[in-house]
C-alpha cells in the first residue's frame, strides 16, 4: 500500500515537472519566432516590466540555487555516509533529493515565466541576445535535459542502487547531476555577465570591446562573448555561494523540523541535520568574501566608472545593508556554534572565552559596517568638519574592512575549533606543546593581519590591492589549513569524555538557523540587484541603451521592498515544499507504527 | 553591597558604551559622532549582550528573572508601577521630539565619490577612455627627474594661484573660503581621497568641476569651477602631479605593482 | 492563551501590516509617516505573534520580521533615485501632468528635500504644501493662485511665507535645472493639492535660455573677470558707496540696503600698489582684522550721553571724533579720556580686546578701591598703573557690585553680600540692606568693576563672505588687483597679479 501511495505522488510530481519543462522548452522557441523587430518594449500590467522580470528572474535564480546547492550538499553527504558507513548520512541525503524534486519543477516553471516576461516585455533585447547567444541556448536545453534525467535517476534509483558497486554508480550519478547543474549555471551566467561586461580580455587582462563603437554591431566570437570580463568571477562566486546557500537551506529545513518535532529521536536527528547544514554553509561562507573581492576587482578593471558606481557612488549605501547582512551571518553562525557547545559536556571550559570572542566579532562587525561617508545632519557634519569623522573615518577605508573581515573569519574558525574540541581529550603526549603552537599561530597571524592593515593606510592602492590584501587573505587561509592539520593529528585518537547530546539544543539556536537562511537569501537578492543595477540604463552595458520608462535606478528602499516580496514568495513556496514533505513523513511514520504494531502482534 | 543581577550588569555595560561613544570619543578624544553611527554601534552592543546571555539556558533564565519578577511578582509592585509610568513617558518624549519644530536641514544624501563618464574630454577634445588615459608627464618620474620636478613646480604654481583659496595651503581642504562652502572642499591629506582614484579621475573632476557632476551625484551643488575654461590641459596634469607629490599619496593605478 | 480568535486576529493584522508596509500604504489611523508608520505596527504585531503563537506561526512571524528588518534598514539609509520623466510625448491632460509633476517633485526637482505634503508633519525648512492648491490664491494679495505658483517656482525670493527664510533656489537654475515643461508639471501637481488643475500655457517670468548661459559659468578666483569685478564693486556689493576709486563714479540714485550706513572709507584707487592681495582679501573677509587709522568707528559715553563717530585721532589724553549730527553735518569733537564715563564690567575677561584702558575695582578683602590704567591682563590677574605705582590684583578678589531697581524705580547700587532664594543683601555705603526679591522690578545686574573704554570697530559690514559668491569674490579681487593708481597700465600687466599671488602663496 505504501509503495502505491508513494509512487502515485512521485508520478504526480514527475508529471508537473515534465509539464514545466515542456513550457520552458517548447514555448520559448515558439515565442522567439514571433516578429520582434519593431516593438522595443511592451509594458507589463500593474507592476511594470522591470519588476515583473526582476521577480521572475530572482525567483528562478533562487530555486536554481536550491536545486544546484542542495544536490551538492547531498552528494557530499552521501559520500561521507559511504565512507563512514553511517546510515544516517545516506538517509539525510535522500531526504534532500526528494525535496529537490519539488523545487526542480518550480525552477523550470519560474524559468518559463521569466522567458515569457522577457519576450513579452523586452522583445528587442531578447532579439539581440539570441542573435549572439543562440547556439548556447540550444546547448542549455540539452544540459537541462541532462540534468532532468540524472536527477530522476539519482532520486528514484536511490533505494535500488545500494549495493557495493551500484552505490559507486549512484554516487557517480550524483556527481554528474552536479556537473550538469554547474554547467547550466555557467551557461546562463554567460548571458547575464555579458550584459554587464560585453568585453573580453587580452593576455594582460585588459578589456577588449566586442562591439563596433560606431554601429554597436557584434564583432567578436561566441566564445569571446561567453568568456567575457566578469564571467569567471561570477561563476566562482555563485558556485561557492550555492554551496553556502544549499547548506543554509538545509539548516533552515532542519530547524523547522526540529521545532515541530514531537519525539526525542526526531529532535536529535534534525538537530544533527541542522548542524551539518550549518557546517557546510560556514565552509562556503568563509571563502565567499574573497571571491566577492575578486569579482569587485574585475569590475573595477573592466570599467572604473562601474566600479566607482558600485563602491563609492550610486550603490555605496547598498553595501552598508550588505555589511549588516554579513554581520548577521557571522554573528549568527558563531551563536549557533556556541549554542552547540552547550549540548556537549566539557564545552563549559571554552565558554569562559566566549565574551571575548563576542567582543572581537562585534567590534569587527562595527568597523565593517561603518560607512566612509556617515549619515549626518547638517549640524553634525559641521561639528565633524565634513562628512568624514576624523577618527572613525578610517574605518570606512578598504584596508580597515579587509583587516576586520579576516579577523572575523579567524574568530569564527576559533569558535569551530572549540566546538570540535569540546568534550574530547587528546591522546597524544605533546598536547600542551600543540596548544602552545596553535595559540602562537593565531597570535602571530592576528598581529600580522593587523600590522598589514595599518600599513595599508599608507601605501599605494595598487600595491595594497595586488599585494597586501592577498597576503592578508593567505595568512588567514594558512592559519585555517595549518591549525586544522595540527588539530586533526592531535585529536585523531582523542578520548571522548562525553557524547554529543543531539537534540539538547535551545529553540533559539534553531531560530538562528532560520535567520541565517533568510539572511542568505536576502543577501543573494540584494547582490543580484546590485549586479544587475550596475548596468544603470543599459541593457548591454555601453552597447544597447535602455530607453524604457524603467531605465532608472530606484531608491534603495524601493529595491529592497521588491526583494522582500521576492523573499516572501520564495519562502512561501519553499515552506510549502517542506510542508508537503512533512505530510509524507507523517504518513510514513504512521505506517511504520502500524507495521511495528503488527510485528508486535505477530510475536 | 548587594550582588548585581545579570540584567543590571548588562544595562550598566550598555550605558557605559553609550557614555564612551557620546562623551569620551565625541568630547574628550575627538569630535562628536553622528546620531546614526551611535545608534548603529548601540544596536550592535545590544546584539552582543543578547548573544552572550542567551547562548546558555541557565544564563538566559537568570537574565530574564528580574524582568519576569517585575511583571509578575507582587513584591515588586512599585517597580512595576514605575515601569508602567515610565514607558509611556518615554514614548511621550519620543513623540514630542518627532513633532517638535526643527529648522535643521535633513540629513542630505551625498554620494561619496561620483562616477566618472566613460570618456575623458578636455572641452570638446576627446582624450580617451577614462580607464586608460594616463598622466602624460607621469613617465618623467622615471625618465627625466628634472623635467618631472619642473612639472610638479608648475603644478604648485597653478595650485597656489587657483586652488588654495578653497583647498587650503596645506591641501587639507581648509582654505579661506572653505567654511562658506557646502560640500566642503576635498581634503587631499585624507588617505581615502588620492589613493583611491586614477589620475584621469582627478583630471575629470578638475576639468569639469561642480557643473560636470553626473546625474547620480546629487545634490550637484559643488562650487568647484569648470577649470578647463581657465587652465590648459598641461596645467591640470601638472597640478595633479603636485597633489600627489605634496601629500605623498600615489593615485590609483592598475596592475603596475606586480611589475 | 485561551482565546484563539485574539491570536488569529493578531496574525491577520500582522500580515496586513506587512503588506501595507511593503506596498507603501498611507499611514493609519494617524495620517503621518512620522508618528505611526506601518513599520511600527508591523514590529509590534510581529512581536505579539511571536509571543502568542507556537511552532509554525511563530516561525512565520519570526521570518517575516527578519525580512522586514532588512527592508526597514534599507529605508533608513538615505538614498537617491535617478528616476526622471520623459516629457517628450506627454499628453496635455491634468492627469498626465499631475502624475509627471509628482515624480519630478520627489525626484529631479528635489522639492521634497525641504517641502512636506503632510499637514501633520513637523514644521520643516520650507512651508508644507499639502493644501497649496487652495491656498495659493490667498498668499499674496492681488496675485492669482496660478501666478503665485509661477512666481514661487521661478522667483522664490519675491515672496516669503511668514516664518520661513529665503532659502529656496530658483528651480530652473543649475543644479536642479528644471525645464519649462517640467516646471509646468510641478505646478499642475501643486494645484492638484487641494485645488483645480489649470493647464493654460503661460509665459515664464524668466527667459531660461538666455539666463542659463550666465549662471552656468563659475569663474575661478584669480582668473576672475576684471570687468565683472568692477560691476560687483559698483553694483553688486556696492563697495563704491563708501570706498572711492579714482575714475569710478557712484551710480546716481543708488541706495543701500537697510542697516548699512554710508561712512567715509579708505580710498582704494591705489590699493593694489600699497597692499598685498592677501591683505585685500583679508580686509574683505575680516574687516576688523586691521583698521586703517582714521576710519574706525567708536562709541563713547561722557556725562551720561553717548557719542558715536569716527575716530580721527587719539593720544594719551584726548580723542578726536568726527561726528555726524541729525542734519548730516559733520563736526569734529575732542573728548578728554578722563571725562569718559566708567562702564560696568560684567566679567573680567578680554578687557583689552573690548577696548578697556582704565579700570576701577573694589577689593573684597580690604574694601579699598583701586583704579588706574590697564597695563596687563591674563586669566587670573589684572595689572593697573596708578601714577608711578603698579598694582596687580587677582580677578577673583574683586568685589561684585549689584544694581537693583525696585518698583518705585529707586536704583540701589551696592556690594553684594549674600543672596538666597528670597532675599538679596547688599552693602550700600557701609550699611547692609536686605531686599526681598518680591520687591525687585529689574535686576539684579552684577558687575565686577568699572572701566573706561574705547572700542574701535570697522564700520564695514562683516558679512561679505556670505554676500559674495566665490565667483563674485574672485572677480572683485581681480578688479581690486588692477587698482594700482594707473588704471589702464595695470590691466595690461598681468605680471603684477602673479607677484601678488606668489606673496600670498608663501
Amino acid at each position: 500500500m505504501r509503495s502505491i501511495r508513494n509512487s502515485s505522488k512521485n508520478r504526480l510530481a514527475l508529471l508537473f515537472g515534465l509539464l514545466a519543462i515542456y513550457l520552458f522548452l517548447v514555448v520559448v522557441p515558439v515565442a522567439f519566432t514571433q516578429d520582434a523587430t519593431d516593438t522595443e518594449y511592451r509594458a507589463f500590467p500593474k507592476i511594470g516590466s522591470r519588476n515583473a522580470a526582476w521577480i521572475a528572474a530572482q525567483l528562478h535564480l533562487l530555486f536554481g540555487s536550491f536545486i544546484l546547492g542542495v544536490p551538492m550538499f547531498a552528494v557530499v553527504i552521501e559520500y561521507v555516509g559511504m565512507r563512514t558507513k553511517d546510515k544516517r548520512y545516506d538517509k539525510m541525503a535522500q531526504e534532500f533529493i526528494k525535496l529537490c524534486m519539488g523545487a526542480f519543477s518550480t525552477t523550470a516553471l519560474m524559468g518559463g515565466v521569466l522567458v515569457f516576461v522577457l519576450i513579452w516585455c523586452y522583445p528587442k533585447v531578447m532579439n539581440k541576445m539570441t542573435g549572439i547567444f543562440g547556439p548556447t541556448m540550444i546547448f542549455y536545453v540539452f544540459l537541462f535535459f541532462g540534468e532532468t534525467f540524472t536527477l530522476y535517476l539519482y532520486s528514484y534509483g536511490w533505494d535500488r542502487m545500494q549495493g557495493k558497486v551500484s552505490k559507486m554508480w549512484h554516487l557517480f550519478l550524483g556527481v554528474l547531476l552536479n556537473v550538469f547543474g554547474t554547467a547550466i549555471m555557467f551557461v546562463s551566467n554567460a548571458w547575464l555577465t555579458y550584459q554587464t561586461s560585453p568585453a573580453t580580455m587580452d593576455s594582460r587582462h585588459k578589456p577588449i570591446p566586442l562591439h563596433n563603437e560606431e554601429t554597436g554591431e557584434f564583432i567578436g566570437t561566441l566564445w569571446q562573448a561567453v568568456n567575457n570580463f566578469t564571467w569567471m568571477p561570477v561563476n566562482i562566486h555563485r558556485l561557492i555561494g550555492n554551496v553556502a546557500f544549499g547548506g543554509a537551506i538545509v539548516g533552515a529545513y532542519a530547524a523547522f523540523r526540529f521545532l515541530v518535532a514531537k519525539t526525542k529521536e526526531d529532535k536529535a536527528h534534525y538537530d544533527w541535520m541542522g548542524y551539518t547544514g550549518n557546517f557546510i554553509a560556514l565552509c562556503g561562507l568563509i571563502p565567499l568574501p574573497f571571491a566577492g573581492y575578486w569579482l569587485g576587482r574585475d569590475i573595477y578593471k573592466f570599467n572604473q566608472t562601474m566600479g566607482i558606481n558600485m563602491m563609492g557612488s550610486l550603490f555605496s549605501w547598498l553595501f552598508i545593508i550588505q555589511a549588516v547582512m554579513i554581520g548577521v551571518l557571522f554573528i549568527g553562525a558563531n551563536y549557533y556554534l556556541w549554542s552547540g557547545m552547550t549540548r556537549i559536556k566539557g564545552g563549559e571550559v571554552y565558554a569562559r572565552l566566549r565574551p571575548y570572542m563576542v567582543g572581537i566579532i562585534v567590534i569587527c562587525v562595527a568597523v565593517w559596517m561603518t560607512p566612509r561617508t556617515l549619515i549626518a545632519t547638517a549640524g553634525e557634519k559641521a561639528a565633524m568638519g565634513g562628512p568624514n569623522h576624523p577618527l572613525i573615518g578610517y574605518f570606512g577605508l578598504m584596508t580597515a574592512k579587509n583587516t576586520v573581515v579576516n579577523l572575523i573569519i579567524l574568530t569564527t574558525f576559533l569558535s569551530f575549533l572549540f566546538y570540535r574540541r569540546s568534550g574530547k581529550t587528546p591522546a597524544v603526549g605533546w598536547r600542551k606543546a600543540g596548544n602552545i603552537i596553535i595559540s602562537g599561530i593565531f597570535g602571530l597571524a592576528v598581529a600580522a593581519i593587523v600590522t598589514i592593515g595599518l600599513i595599508g593606510f599608507k601605501v599605494e592602492t595598487d600595491f595594497r590591492v595586488e599585494v597586501l590584501t592577498p597576503v592578508q587573505v593567505l595568512i588567514a587561509l594558512a592559519v585555517l589549513i595549518l591549525v586544522t592539520a595540527i588539530d586533526l593529528i592531535m585529536y585523531r585518537k582523542a578520548m571522548r569524555s562525553s557524547d554529543i547530546n543531539w537534540g539538547q539544543m535551545s529553540d533559539r539556536s534553531q531560530y538562528v538557523l532560520i535567520l541565517l537562511a533568510i539572511t542568505f537569501t536576502s543577501l543573494m537578492g540584494l547582490m543580484g540587484y546590485a549586479r544587475s543595477g550596475l548596468r544603470e540604463n543599459w541593457h548591454i552595458f555601453g552597447v544597447m541603451p535602455d530607453t524604457s520608462p524603467d531605465a532608472f535606478t530606484p531608491l534603495l528602499a524601493d529595491a529592497v521592498n521588491v526583494i522582500a516580496v521576492i523573499i516572501v514568495i520564495f519562502f512561501a513556496l519553499v515552506g510549502f515544499i517542506f510542508w508537503i514533505g512533512l505530510w509524507g513523513d507523517k504518513k510514513k511514520a504512521k505506517l511504520a507504527n502500524l507495521e511495528a504494531g503488527n510485528a508486535v502482534g505477530d510475536d | 553591597m548587594p550582588k548585581l543581577s545579570l540584567f543590571t550588569k548588562c544595562v550598566i555595560l550598555f550605558a557605559a558604551v553609550w557614555l564612551f561613544l557620546e562623551f569620551f570619543i565625541g568630547g574628550v578624544w575627538s569630535v562628536p559622532l553622528p546620531a546614526s553611527v551611535i545608534g548603529m554601534y548601540l544596536g550592535l552592543i545590544l546584539v552582543a549582550i543578547l548573544v552572550h546571555v542567551s547562548v546558555e539556558d541557565d544564563r538566559f533564565r537568570e537574565f530574564l528573572r528580574p524582568i519576569k519578577e517585575t511583571l509578575a511578582d507582587d513584591k515588586r509592585r512599585t517597580r512595576c508601577t514605575v515601569l508602567f509610568v515610565l514607558v509611556p513617558l518615554v514614548m511621550l518624549v519620543f513623540t514630542f521630539s518627532k513633532v517638535s519644530t526643527k529648522a535643521e536641514a535633513p540629513a542630505s544624501v551625498r554620494i561619496a565619490h561620483p562616477a566618472p563618464p566613460d570618456e575623458l574630454t578636455y572641452g570638446d577634445k576627446v582624450i580617451g577612455p577614462i580607464q586608460e588615459v594616463e598622466n602624460p608627464f607621469r613617465h618623467l618620474e622615471k625618465d627625466d627627474k628634472d623635467a618631472f620636478r619642473a612639472h610638479a613646480e608648475n603644478g604648485r604654481r597653478v595650485y597656489y594661484q587657483n586652488c588654495f583659496y578653497c583647498h587650503g595651503d596645506d591641501l587639507d581642504g581648509e582654505g579661506h573660503f572653505a567654511h562658506g562652502l557646502n560640500p566642503l572642499p576635498a581634503n587631499f591629506q585624507d588617505p581615502g581621497i588620492i589613493p583611491n582614484f586614477q589620475e584621469s579621475f582627478f583630471f575629470w573632476r578638475i576639468s569639469k568641476g561642480g557643473p560636470g557632476l553626473p546625474p547620480s551625484a546629487t545634490p550637484w551643488d559643488s562650487a568647484m569651477p569648470v577649470w578647463e575654461d581657465y587652465l590648459t590641459e598641461e596645467e591640470i596634469w601638472d597640478v595633479i602631479i603636485f597633489l600627489s607629490e605634496y601629500t605623498g599619496y600615489k593615485p590609483r593605478t592598475f596592475g603596475e605593482a606586480a611589475h | 492563551m485561551q482565546k484563539p480568535h485574539i491570536r488569529i486576529a493578531t496574525l491577520i493584522l500582522m500580515i496586513v501590516s506587512f503588506i501595507a508596509y511593503v506596498a507603501k500604504f498611507p499611514a493609519f489611523p494617524i495620517a503621518s509617516e512620522n508618528l505611526l508608520p506601518w513599520s511600527v505596527w508591523f514590529f509590534i504585531l510581529a512581536l505579539a505573534n511571536i509571543i502568542l503563537w507556537q511552532s509554525v506561526i511563530k516561525l512565520l512571524s519570526f521570518s517575516l520580521m527578519v525580512i522586514w528588518f532588512y527592508a526597514f534598514a534599507a529605508s533608513v539609509v538615505p538614498d537617491t533615485s535617478t528616476a526622471t520623466v520623459d516629457l517628450s510625448s506627454i499628453e496635455r491632460t491634468p492627469e498626465a501632468f499631475v502624475e509627471a509633476g509628482e515624480i519630478i517633485f520627489n525626484g529631479k526637482g528635489k522639492c521634497n528635500t525641504c517641502h512636506t505634503l503632510d499637514p501633520s508633519a513637523p514644521k520643516g525648512r520650507c512651508p508644507d504644501l499639502s493644501v497649496i492648491g487652495s491656498q495659493a490664491g490667498t498668499r499674496k494679495p492681488g496675485v492669482s493662485a496660478k501666478d503665485y505658483l509661477i512666481e514661487s517656482t521661478y522667483e522664490p525670493h519675491k515672496f516669503l511665507v511668514t516664518g520661513y527664510g529665503n532659502i529656496m533656489p530658483p528651480v530652473w537654475k543649475p543644479p536642479i535645472s528644471l525645464s519649462e515643461l517640467e516646471i509646468e508639471t510641478v505646478i499642475a501637481f501643486l494645484q492638484n493639492q487641494g485645488g483645480d488643475v489649470d493647464l493654460t500655457p503661460f509665459d515664464p517670468p524668466v527667459d531660461i535660455e538666455s539666463a542659463a548661459d550666465v549662471v552656468e559659468e563659475l569663474p575661478p578666483l584669480l582668473s576672475g573677470d576684471v570687468e565683472r569685478g568692477k560691476r560687483v564693486f559698483v553694483d553688486g556689493a556696492k563697495c563704491i558707496a563708501c570706498h572711492a576709486v579714482a575714475g569710478v563714479e557712484q551710480p546716481a540714485g543708488q541706495t543701500l540696503d537697510d542697516g548699512v550706513e554710508v561712512v567715509a572709507a579708505p580710498d582704494l584707487s591705489e590699493i593694489a600698489a600699497l597692499n598685498s592681495l592677501r591683505y585685500i582679501e583679508e580686509s574683505i573677509l575680516l574687516p576688523n582684522a586691521l583698521i586703517v587709522s582714521g576710519y574706525g568707528s567708536v562709541t563713547v559715553k561722557t556725562g551720561g550721553a553717548s557719542i558715536q563717530g569716527t575716530l580721527v585721532s587719539q593720544d594719551n589724553e584726548n580723542i578726536t571724533l568726527r561726528v555726524k549730527d541729525a542734519a548730516g553735518v559733520e563736526t569734529e569733537q575732542q573728548i578728554r579720556l578722563s571725562e569718559l564715563d566708567p562702564e560696568p564690567i560684567e566679567a573680567l575677561t578680554d578687557l583689552n580686546a573690548n577696548g578697556y584702558f582704565w579700570i576701577q575695582a573694589a577689593l573684597a578683602d580690604t574694601g579699598e578701591t583701586i583704579s588706574g590704567d590697564l597695563l596687563e591682563e591674563d586669566e587670573e590677574n589684572i595689572t593697573l598703573q596708578d601714577g608711578g605705582e603698579t598694582l596687580t590684583v587677582s580677578k577673583s578678589k574683586v568685589k561684585v557690585q549689584a544694581t537693583i531697581i525696585d518698583f518705585d524705580e529707586n536704583v540701589i547700587v551696592g556690594e553684594l553680600v549674600a543672596e538666597n532664594e528670597d532675599e538679596i543683601t547688599l552693602n550700600v555705603d557701609g550699611e547692609e540692606q536686605t531686599i526681598d526679591k518680591f520687591d525687585i522690578d529689574e535686576g539684579p545686574t552684577y558687575s565686577r568693576a568699572f572701566g573706561k573704554r574705547l572700542y574701535v570697530t570697522s564700520p564695514m559690514p562683516n558679512n561679505f563672505p556670505l554676500l559674495l559668491s566665490v565667483g563674485d569674490m574672485s572677480d572683485l579681487l581681480a578688479y581690486l588687483s588692477t587698482l594700482t593708481g594707473t588704471v589702464e597700465a595695470a590691466v595690461a600687466e598681468g605680471e603684477s597679479q602673479d607677484e601678488a599671488v606668489e606673496e600670498t602663496a608663501e
